[in-house]
């Protein structure tokens, strides 16, 4: 039990960046099924803006990362959305299919990003009042940046459950997910709830890009290396249940803590792996689940 | 209506035909290409051949079963790293300066003694089984506790990719027993006999395309057995399947550690082959580009898939060493033009193009060929 | 006598009650008829005895064997059968196919891994009763919707089920597909103990004998066609309609 208290705040810090990451997930795979394996590309293209608006544009760090989160939404929302058009929606019912589709649509991002940036990774400075951290009494230090992130991921959480329940294109949304025939003869344009739909899932990435630049460098293959943690996270989480992403995100993020005070690393994720096979047989649907009626 | 027949099932001729042709190739290859091609394009001929066998495992799985399998890496990589660390053992035993003790990497890293798993490789017997077994065991494993909790689709997919992640973390981190990011590398005998003579490329590349022919008429059996056609059923209904009496846990589990099993004798092939093992080449990537080379080639068809993957090989190296970031822009395009355009791949094109090739030179046959073409 | 009892049976999703305290018995040969509106639960408790779903609380009983716990394809191989709504047969396998591995469920997981010389023996017979002899070779995908449903139900018998459960065998048919399936039905019911779920009245008066109403959950009545048909609380539920209005 003191080991897990120890880990807490790590925990909670990785889960936060876990959470960001799967947050867009939420959407496309959650919500529509669709696994878009060019997600962690999206992580990469909102790195690579906040990079953009510091190293290029000149602006200071602070104001680069205010700029860079509404701009880093925008961009990957536009580029899902765009993947949206071109060809995902071509590829409904066909999860796998779709799956290895994005999987090459995110190799050529990644070399585009190479070809661009230069294959090292780059650093973006973080506003130096993120640099700082706090000394909690027993020992255990909390970095700003992680707070902020964890603070902008409850933020998120906090808008999409807003827009979801709250808003008319939320509402559809909801409908269009859970009965999409209906919901069209209702008179909904699920064509238009789809493409809405996408764009801000992978809206959430580049957000989630800006912040991953707060802790650690930016490079081509940034994304690559959190996108299987945040379909885990989905996956752990149930289809389409921003409760089970939120609840999963942050189990994950102190079972990999934990797991590693531990171990070691590298260990630690063959154990978590294993702790999800183990979670799967109690709850195979995830944490939450919709039943549905239809025989696959 | 007209009956057409279904893929994979032609008329008794052709079915003879098919096996026989591809056989009778097979054999002349064999007997051929190790006297045409320099040493140099026969080992790489050899390696490529090694990526066909875990292409004809992952269209059983997937092409077949419906089961998507993103992380055949890490039964590839089983197999690999044992015939590897029994290499590494046979080459500190040969060497002069090692005799008797530790590998460099090992003694460098601070061990004083050889983990377990090293010494129960000792002998090649063991590494051999070793490259069968764990793969078959870990896939049993893992396939039989998500399939019986109907975790499938997507959700297997991502799991898949999750192991062979953490697998590659592992070996990395555990520089001391597995070699880290470096792998293992320098494997001059073994059983006794040197890897380094031309004989021995030989004798690889007879025993891969043996191994490779073995899986092929292994697979294609199955897959004309009625557990063949059960594990079609299971891919476009599994819920279905049960309300046939049948249980698909057992179907998928057999065909996705057969599949693995094949990965793993492809990976204790590759290693003298290849002359190393590292974790890049059985991460995620290698893996789902696995996947993408039976995607080439055609996912229902076993010939298809490991001619996919021979050809994907070939374009690898070839383009490759030429413009590195073109080919990942075009292998990124592959992905996007054969799942888009040919899902069912090159045979599935073969295939369209054979039809269309009969149709004009027999007036009014549609009918007539296709009760023919289904005759069991 | 008694092969199927069912007491008792509650099944709720969360806060909804499916399935109301059922009570339920089916005789050895019997044809049953189950009816009722949308959301009686008619699907749920096919779902229910056959596996699908779990009951909440409650017992069925079939043959003496409770199957409450058991999953579905050992509920399959102790004789229960069952079609479904929209029809699933294998698309990318011939019809004989289906057929061969509906029948071939018996057989031991290595006979499975041998490659038959000849289909199940009993495939011709099976088709010939349901009209697909002509279309044997075809792949299942290339069937019409009423060939599909016969095509089900060939697979079903082939099984030999001691107890035969029918989703709504004839919607979305054309009259003459109709009939065919009502005659083929009749056939079936010389020698299988079946319940029927059907929505169809015109199909019901002319096949139906005994009928069982399902409302909200619960038993409504049983009897034969006429009486089922002429009690007002049938009418007013199912029909929607108060007594007077049906009369003519």
């Amino acid at each position: 039990m003191d080991a897990l208290v120890n880990q807490l705040p790590t925990g909670l810090a990785i889960g936060a960046v876990l959470l960001l990451a799967a947050l867009g997930l939420n959407f496309t795979f959650g919500q529509m099924g669709v696994i878009n394996m060019a997600h962690g590309e999206f992580i990469m293209v909102g790195a690579y803006t906040a990079y953009v608006l510091h190293a290029w544009a000149g602006l200071d760090p602070t104001w680069s990362l205010i700029a860079a989160l509404p701009l880093a939404f925008t961009l990957t929302g536009t580029l899902g959305w765009l993947l949206e058009l071109g060809l995902i929606r071509h590829f409904y019912g066909r999860p796998l299919d779709t799956l290895l589709l994005t999987f090459g649509i995110g190799m050529i991002l990644q070399q585009a990003a190479r070809d661009t940036f230069g294959a090292p990774n780059v650093d973006v400075p973080a506003p130096g009042w993120l640099t700082d951290g706090t000394t909690l009494p027993g020992g255990i230090r909390l970095h700003h940046s992680r707070l902020f992130i964890l603070a902008l991921a409850l933020v998120c959480v906090l808008a999409i459950a807003h827009y979801l329940h709250r808003t008319h294109q939320g509402r559809q949304m909801r409908a269009v997910i859970h009965n999409r025939d209906l919901a069209g003869v209702s008179g909904i344009n699920t064509r238009k709830v789809d493409a809405t739909t996408f764009f801000i899932g992978s809206g959430l990435a580049g957000v989630a890009g800006v912040a991953l630049t707060l802790i650690g460098p930016t490079g081509p293959t940034l994304g690559a290396n959190y996108i299987v943690d945040a379909f885990l996270v989905v996956v752990i989480g149930g289809l389409g249940r921003l409760r089970g992403t939120v609840l999963a995100a942050f189990a994950l993020g102190i079972l990999n803590a934990t797991a590693q005070a531990w171990t070691d690393a590298s260990l630690a994720k063959l154990l978590v792996f294993a702790a999800i096979i183990a979670f799967l047989q109690a709850r195979p649907q995830g944490l939450f689940t919709v039943k549905t009626r239809a025989l696959t | 209506m007209t009956p057409t027949p279904a893929p994979g099932r032609r008329t008794p001729l052709a079915r003879l035909r098919g096996p026989a042709t591809f056989l009778a190739l097979l054999a002349a290859a064999l007997l051929l290409l190790p006297h045409l091609l320099e040493p140099f394009r026969l080992n790489l001929l050899t390696q490529y051949l090694c990526y066909s066998i875990v292409a004809l495992g992952i269209a059983l799985a997937w092409g077949r079963g419906g089961m998507l399998t993103l992380g055949h890496g890490v039964y590839f990589g089983l197999g690999a790293y044992a015939m590897a660390i029994h290499l590494t053992l046979a080459a500190t035993a040969a060497d002069p300066l090692t005799r008797g003790r530790l590998p460099q990497f090992m003694a460098w890293s601070g061990r004083t003694e050889l983990p377990w798993f090293w010494q129960a490789l000792t002998h090649p017997a063991a590494a051999v089984t070793a490259a069968l077994l764990l793969p078959a065991a870990l896939a049993t494993l893992l396939g039989w506790s998500v399939f019986r909790q109907r975790v499938r689709g997507a959700y297997f997919a991502l799991l898949n990719q999750a192991l062979a992640a953490a697998f590659v973390i592992l070996l990395i981190g555990q520089q001391h027993l597995t070699g880290g990011s470096n792998g293992l590398t320098d494997f001059p005998v073994f059983a006794g006999h040197s890897l380094y003579t031309p004989t021995a490329q030989t004798t690889l590349y007879t025993l891969t395309v043996l191994t490779l022919a073995a899986t092929y008429l292994l697979l294609r059996h199955l897959t004309h057995s009625r557990y063949g056609r059960l594990l079609i059923a299971i891919r476009d209904g599994e819920d279905r399947v049960r309300y046939l009496g049948y249980d698909p846990t057992w179907a998928k589990t057999l065909a996705y550690a057969l599949s693995a099993t094949a990965a793993g004798a492809a990976g204790a092939l590759f290693v003298p082959v290849m002359g190393i093992i590292s974790p890049t080449l059985i991460g995620v990537v290698p893996s789902i580009m696995m996947v993408l080379a039976v995607a080439i080639g055609g996912r229902d068809s076993l010939a298809g898939a490991a001619a996919g993957a021979l050809i994907m090989n070939t374009a690898q190296t070839t383009f490759s060493e030429t413009f590195t970031g073109g080919w990942t822009y075009l292998q990124g395009a592959l992905f996007v033009v054969v799942i888009a355009l040919a899902p069912h791949g090159l045979a599935g094109l073969a295939h369209t193009a054979r039809a269309a090739l009969r149709r004009p030179r027999t007036p009014a046959p549609a009918q007539e060929t296709a009760t023919a073409g289904s005759t069991p | 006598m008694t092969l199927l009892d069912i007491r008792d049976l509650t099944v709720t999703f969360g806060a909804f009650t499916a399935l109301d305290h059922i009570d339920l018995t089916l005789d050895h040969g019997e044809l049953r008829f189950l009816i009722g509106p949308n959301g009686a639960g008619k699907t749920t408790l096919i779902d229910t005895i056959t596996g699908r779903t779990r009951p909440t609380s409650g017992t069925i009983t079939f043959n003496g064997h409770t199957l409450n716990k058991r999953s579905e394809h050992h509920i399959v191989r102790a004789g229960i059968g069952r079609t479904f709504q929209t029809s699933v047969v294998f698309e990318h396998l011939t019809v004989a196919d289906n057929v061969d591995l509906a029948a071939s469920f018996r057989l031991r997981p290595w006979q499975l891994l041998r490659r038959p010389r000849t289909p199940h023996p009993e495939v011709p017979d099976l088709l010939e009763r349901v009209g697909l002899t002509p279309h044997t070779h075809a792949l299942a995908g290339t069937l019409s919707h009423g060939q599909r449903q016969w095509l089900e139900i060939a697979m079903l018998l082939a099984q030999h089920p001691r107890l035969l459960l029918l989703d709504e065998p004839v919607a979305g048919m054309s009259a003459a597909e109709r009939t065919r399936t009502g005659e083929l039905l009749t056939r079936i019911a010389a020698d299988h103990t079946v319940v029927v779920i059907e929505h169809d009245m015109d199909f019901l008066r002319r096949y139906a004998r005994q009928v069982t109403v399902l409302h909200e959950g619960r038993i409504l009545t049983h009897g034969d066609l006429a009486t089922v048909q002429n009690d007002p609380r049938v009418q007013e539920v199912y029909l929607g309609r108060t007594p007077q209005e049906t009369r003519p």
